[in-house]
Formats: C-alpha cells, sequence, structure tokens
C-alpha cells in the first residue's frame, strides 16, 4: 500500500510538473502559404479579386486554450496607397474558408483603429488536437463605395499583417 | 484496496486540476506576424457609350437639310494616368467617299454628312483625324485634363444632318443608303 501511495504521488508530482512546464513553455505561431497577393482593377468595380488564396497555419503548443486569428492593416485610411492617393481597408476584403467577403473595418488587439478582422476563432485541447489550425483567406477589392469610382490609375501597395493571440 | 483507489483518484483531479490553473492562469500569448505583400493595379480606362446606335433620314432630293430622325448622346467615361493632357472625341468614317452607299455605285460622301454637337453648328465630316479614313472624320470635343478631372466624364448630344445639296448629290439616284458612323476617344500624350 505504501509503495502505491509513493508511485501515485510521484505520478502526481509528473503532472504537476508537466502542466507547469506546458504553461510557461506555451508558443504560438502563424505561417503562410503565401506573402504576395496582386490585383487587377476595375475602375468602380466592386469585385476585384485577388490573384490567389492565402493559407494561414496557426500553431499553438499549448493545452486548454482559445485562439484568435487577425488580419489587419496598420492604418484604416491607407491600406494601400499610392502617391498620396489611398485604398481604405474598408474597401479590403476577406472571405475566410469559403464564406462571405467581410470588410477590415474592426478594431482587434493589433494594428489601427478599424482596420481588422478576426479570421477565425479554435480552441486548442493539447498540442496535436486542435491545433495546428488552418484558414483559408480569399481576397477581393471594392471599388464602388464613396469616393473610390473615381480613384486615380496607378499601381496602389499594401502590407495586410496575420497575427494570433490565445487570449 | 478501495482506499487506494480514492487516493490516487482525489491526487490525479487535483494533479489536473493544477495543470489546467497552470495553463489558463499563464498572461496572453501573441504570435509571430506575418506579412502579405499587395499589389493592386488600376490601369487607364477611356471608353465612350452611346444612347441609341441608329439613326434614320428620309432625304429630299437636293435638300441641304435633311435631319435624322434622333439625337445621339456620347457618354465619355475616363481615368487617366499624370501625364495626359487632353481627351479628345472624334466621329468617322471608314472611307470618305462612301460613307453611305446604295450598294449600287450610289454613293453619298462624307463631306454631305454634316453633326452638330450640343445644339451647335453643324459640321461635315471632312477632316483627317485620330481614326478613320482621310478627310472622314470630325472632331466633337477636346476636354483639358488636369489632376481635378484626371477621373471623370462628359455627355455630349449630336444632332444629324444629310446636306444633299452639293456638288452630284441633287441628282443622287432615290433608293436607301447605308452607312456605319464610328465614335471614338483618344487621350494624349
Amino acid at each position: 500500500m505504501q509503495r502505491l501511495q509513493l508511485i501515485n504521488l510521484f505520478l502526481t508530482i509528473a503532472l504537476m510538473a508537466m502542466g507547469s512546464v506546458c504553461a510557461r513553455s506555451q508558443t504560438l505561431t502563424v505561417a503562410l502559404s503565401a506573402n504576395t497577393v496582386n490585383f487587377n482593377l476595375t475602375a468602380g468595380s466592386n469585385t476585384n479579386p485577388g490573384n490567389n488564396s492565402v493559407t494561414v497555419t496557426t500553431t499553438c503548443n499549448c493545452f486548454l486554450q482559445t485562439v484568435n486569428v487577425y488580419a489587419y492593416f496598420n492604418n484604416a485610411a491607407s491600406a494601400l496607397s499610392q502617391s498620396g492617393n489611398n485604398i481604405p481597408s474598408s474597401a479590403f476584403q476577406i472571405s475566410a474558408n469559403s464564406g462571405g467577403f467581410q470588410s477590415l473595418i474592426n478594431t482587434e488587439p493589433f494594428g489601427g483603429v478599424s482596420a481588422g478582422i478576426r479570421i477565425s476563432n479554435f480552441f486548442t485541447f493539447f498540442p496535436g488536437f486542435g491545433s495546428p489550425h488552418s484558414d483559408t483567406m480569399n481576397f477581393n477589392i471594392d471599388l464602388s463605395g464613396g469616393t473610390l469610382p473615381s480613384l486615380p490609375p496607378g499601381t496602389y501597395s499594401g502590407t495586410l499583417n496575420i497575427r494570433a493571440q490565445a487570449p | 484496496m478501495k482506499s487506494n483507489f480514492i487516493f490516487f483518484a482525489r491526487l490525479s483531479v487535483m494533479a489536473l486540476f493544477l495543470m489546467i490553473a497552470g495553463s489558463v492562469a499563464t498572461a496572453q500569448v501573441n504570435s509571430n506576424t506575418q506579412t502579405v505583400t499587395l499589389t493592386a493595379i488600376l490601369n487607364e480606362s477611356l471608353t465612350v457609350n452611346l444612347s441609341g446606335n441608329t439613326v434614320t433620314f428620309s432625304m429630299t432630293p437636293g435638300a441641304a437639310n435633311n435631319a435624322g430622325n434622333t439625337t445621339i448622346t456620347a457618354t465619355t467615361n475616363w481615368a487617366l494616368n499624370g501625364g495626359r493632357n487632353t481627351v479628345r472625341l472624334y466621329a468617322y468614317f471608314a472611307a470618305a467617299a462612301t460613307a453611305l452607299t446604295n450598294g449600287a455605285g450610289g454613293n453619298i460622301p462624307s463631306s454631305a454628312f454634316k453633326i452638330a454637337v450640343n445644339g451647335g453648328a453643324s459640321n461635315a465630316l471632312v477632316n483627317t483625324v485620330a481614326f478613320g479614313g482621310t478627310t472622314a472624320g470630325l472632331q466633337l470635343f477636346s476636354q483639358a485634363i488636369t489632376n481635378a478631372n484626371r477621373v471623370s466624364n462628359r455627355s455630349d448630344t449630336l444632332g444629324f444632318t444629310i446636306d444633299l445639296s452639293g456638288g452630284t448629290l441633287p441628282t443622287l439616284a432615290p433608293g436607301g443608303y447605308n452607312g456605319t458612323l464610328n465614335i471614338q476617344a483618344q487621350a494624349t500624350p
């Protein structure tokens, strides 16, 4: 009986140590299948799709954690720009996992005010169960709203950021 | 034996609890940031749309003013790069001698075909313009372009007349005469 208790005690300590180690060594990473998306814009059109999709693979080396994945720009007014002319984040849309296109108009933990969107939300029980998690993003630029139909021709450039958080 | 099991169960539950608590109590974790470089190209555009594509004339032999049955509004839209300073709209036929023809050797030349822009004076298509045949065209407008109207549009109403009073046209053989008038814009330089 005493031997059994010792084994139990050892197992308990081992579990506690494992929990403690895991809690301290949580890592969260995102990786993208591509880092470039091009658009051929038509003035005034609401449908200007990106030339390729991008898959985000989120890996959380954690236990019992909710993970949020975000896409965002640093500034809502100038998501893409060219010589002082801008395409706002509200005109930039992402469809996550074939869902509807959503504009980047929310204030998220990262990026500018009203310049982001949550791509996905998932739960990780432990590494390998719930994570890695993949989300496929398709892109569109809507030039039909506001003054965008009169956007001057040119090459507009911008940087979309992808980042995850386990709150 | 039973007490051992209970003891083990208690310890296990406690361990699990501590493990979860340890995990949950951890501060939020942020991932690395990955970036996607976006490049969007908005090309120049210049388009012309017509309110109608057919004009019919009832002609009187030798008459100078055989008006078309309708006017046509030409709407020109443009989105131009910096450096462009002019948009011009032209009307033209492919050949000056045969603007309209009856298919049996009878022709109405472009010089007898006139267009009035926005109620202005009627002018014959006798100029060599950017498109069409030699001396078979007419400039309808020339619009200066600045940064203020680099993306813009305008509409112009075109009225049509055939003048059968000149040259041999008073003796033009009766019949149906058909032709195709082209409307096209150009931005320069």
